[in-house]
């Protein structure tokens, strides 16, 4: 653990140094979760754009849900003194005493998707509207079912706080459905294997199961894998995200909906941000900004590259 | 008999109570929120004094947005939200005759053929959808929350009012009736969307 933990972060501190070499603004510090998954890839895309745009030199990290490994990135940005940090954090709660280390160290942090419950520690935190996501496959889920049969929920990890958001905004459009039952709930971790094998496994369990509701996109695609393996073309499947992927699935059909999160669009917010303050001075109106997630159908869903939606 | 009968006793006097956790009950005393307090209350003496205030007849409004120069401005002036990152929401007034009740969908709808000759779509539930009529509310935003899911719930009880509004209403096929109600649109609307009902009377 040890050993790799110290080669990214001379790794990271490599990069930064090479990056605000030859920068006239400084490097801006892009830090999210993973570079594997198209959702966080495309957030770094979103902001290393705006941010080059802009005439700033970056420096794109990950930190893969580990506070610690995102602790000891935030002590490298401050140490290179990067001029601010975009950042996707590790943990609501946990990673609260490593934004304010950047801060007392003068390096404003912008927050992108997920919150933390603390106000005027982060310069600010944009994040999406995850309760109107869910609501709004939900509402299809719901129109698609008929208003009615059994039902899985599949959730994408209820360490996640969005996550959190999401299964409760499902739940309050279908427990207004007497006649929609739930026959089983569990947790698929996000990913697209654990969602397969679970689905595996409630097909099994539930045979007369008609819709799937699912907490993200990898975690629908694998409840796709599953059906598909099973010949069960009758299922109902939502999701939330909008990769690449899903709307090919939306379009083929496989996937009713789903709602697509400007993961770009926050990220090039959040660079916009520590621009104006790095610039100017100038702290954003609300330090509290809500983006609106855009339902994806086969009607629209040609629109959508790289979570960037054009109409 | 008699005996059965007192055994009867303690079940009809406890029948008018509500069984409450410890959390639901510290909630009640205290809401989380104090915007969650009185929806009601804040419903009949703010939020629907305000859409009826602010509503605009249907063909009249349309007329206006479509003359708009952009979206932005043409909410700015005809309508309302609390950020840019929201759809703009359109105060409404209906005036005409009821042409189709759907009650079949839990989320319930009817017809309504506009004085102005449109036919719109309202709203009848039980079930509310949307957040227009939580959206439409000057009176508080998101920044009073700072929570998505108790954001949400407030959004629900309102749509709540709304449906029990509804309910006792039961419009049928026929009746003539005045609406104010909202829509929420995302760009410069061609026809009129589905509508939320905040008030409602027979004609």
């Amino acid at each position: 653990m040890k050993k790799p933990t110290l080669l990214l972060t001379a790794i990271a501190s490599c990069l930064i140094a090479q990056a605000s070499f030859a920068a006239e603004k400084g490097t801006i510090m892009i830090l999210v979760n993973s570079l594997d998954n198209p959702y966080y890839a495309s957030e770094a895309k979103g902001a290393n754009l705006k941010a080059q745009e802009l005439g700033y030199k970056t420096s794109v990290l990950s930190h893969g849900e580990d506070v610690k490994k995102q602790s000891e990135l935030i002590d490298a940005a401050i140490g290179k003194k990067v001029q601010g940090i975009v950042l996707d954090n590790a943990d609501s709660t946990a990673s609260v005493a490593a934004i304010k280390k950047a801060k007392d160290a003068g390096i404003p942090v912008v927050l992108i998707n997920r919150e933390i419950p603390v106000d005027d520690v982060a310069l600010a935190q944009i994040t999406h509207n995850n309760f109107q996501a869910g609501s709004d496959v939900a509402n299809v889920f719901v129109e698609k079912m008929g208003e009615k049969g059994s039902y899985a929920e599949l959730t994408c990890n209820l360490a996640d706080n969005n996550c959190v958001t999401r299964s409760k905004s499902f739940h309050q459009v279908l427990d207004q459905y007497s006649d929609m039952k739930s026959v089983a709930r569990q947790d698929a971790k996000g990913t697209l294997i654990d969602g397969k094998r679970i689905m595996d496994s409630i097909l099994q369990a539930h045979p007369d199961v008609k819709g799937v509701i699912c907490g993200n996109g990898p975690v629908a695609l694998g409840a796709i894998a599953a059906l598909k393996a099973a010949g069960r073309s009758d299922v109902i499947v939502v999701g939330i995200d909008g990769s690449n992927d899903e709307r090919d699935a939306v379009e083929k059909g496989d996937l009713k909906a789903t709602v697509m999160l400007q993961a770009q669009a926050i990220a090039a917010q959040g660079v916009t941000d520590l621009d104006n303050f790095i610039q100017k001075g100038t702290k954003p109106e609300k330090q509290r900004v809500m983006f609106r997630g855009i339902l994806i159908t086969p009607d629209n869903a040609k629109g959508v590259q790289d979570f960037n939606f054009k109409s | 008999m008699h005996r059965r009968l007192w055994l009867l006793l303690p079940v009809v006097i406890l029948s008018g109570c509500r069984i409450v956790s410890q959390q639901e009950l510290a909630d009640l005393k205290n809401p989380p929120n104090a915007n969650m307090g009185n929806i009601t209350q804040m419903w009949q003496q703010k939020l629907v004094p305000q859409i009826a205030h602010d509503a605009k007849p249907l063909a009249e409004l349309m007329k206006s947005l479509q003359s708009a120069t952009d979206f932005d401005s043409a909410c700015k002036t005809y309508g309302y939200r609390s950020q840019e990152e929201n759809p703009c929401v359109f105060s409404v007034s209906l005036n005409g005759e009821v042409t189709a009740v759907n009650t079949t969908s839990r989320s319930g709808k009817m017809t309504l053929k506009d004085v102005s000759g449109a036919s719109v779509t309202v709203q009848t539930g039980p079930i509310i959808r949307g957040t227009a009529l939580r959206d439409v509310y000057k009176g508080v935003s998101y920044q009073d929350f700072n929570d998505q899911v108790m954001f949400g719930d407030f959004g629900r009880t309102i749509n709540q009012q709304a449906s029990d509004m509804m309910q006792a209403f039961k419009p049928k096929v026929g009746d003539k009736v005045a609406i104010a109600g909202v829509f929420s649109s995302w760009d410069i609307p061609q026809q009129a969307p589905d509508i939320t009902p905040a008030q409602i009377t027979r004609q």
